[in-house]
């Protein structure tokens, strides 16, 4: 199969040779099917829905390893999140409260509802982009000004 | 003129705490995130290593 694949590559180079890929990996399963059920043409009908249930499984468990590898992918994204929102959170602390605590804020809860490895991560990070609108209020509110004090 | 005053009011507004905070308390607290932040990398790096 991945012979096939990569001897396909010089005949049909760029974009266009990714559906022909596509169709071409398809192939040998389909094929593997259309030769098993000539074998089991001539026996009773159990033999076949017993090879039919086996090709249903097989096909059941490619699924899964495809949904693992999904899901696989989809933990290291919300562990990226949960690591972006502690960042950004802890840096939103001194500049650009109001642009980078609300980040952290999305991020951190995006990362706790798609169900992170890294909880506490996510959850101090969370806590940090809301403790940056919370000390720019604070602050905001000590000065009696929105912008610059020029104090020193 | 008057442009330029409000662009700097603007400008303070969006830098946040730092523009409120007096220049050594920023100072102060920058270089403890700074710190935290590279404890924090340095950690995930022998983390990934191990991992790997």
């Amino acid at each position: 199969m991945n012979a096939t694949h990569t001897l396909d590559f010089p005949r049909s180079p760029g974009t266009s040779g990714t559906a022909p890929a596509k169709t071409k990996r398809r192939c040998p399963t389909s094929r593997r099917r259309e030769a098993s059920r000539p074998g089991a043409a001539a026996p009773d009908a159990a033999t076949a829905t017993a090879t039919s249930a086996v090709e249903d499984a097989a096909a059941a468990t490619a699924s899964a390893a495809e949904d693992a590898a999904g899901t696989r992918t989809a933990q290291r994204d919300t562990d990226g999140m949960a690591v972006a929102s502690f960042v950004l959170g802890l840096a939103g602390l001194l500049v650009f409260n109001l642009i980078l605590g609300p980040c952290a804020l999305v991020l951190g809860g995006l990362a706790l509802l798609r169900g992170t490895g890294r909880r506490g991560r996510a959850l101090l990070g969370t806590a940090l982009g809301a403790a940056d609108l919370i000390v720019l209020a604070a602050v905001t509110a000590a000065d009696h000004s929105v912008s610059w004090s020029l104090a020193g | 003129m008057l442009f330029l005053v409000a662009a700097f009011l603007l400008l303070g507004l969006l830098v946040g705490t730092a523009a409120h905070l007096p220049v050594s308390v920023t100072l102060a607290a920058g270089s403890a995130i700074a710190v935290w932040l590279v404890a924090f990398a340095v950690r995930e790096r022998r983390r990934q290593h191990q991992g790997s």
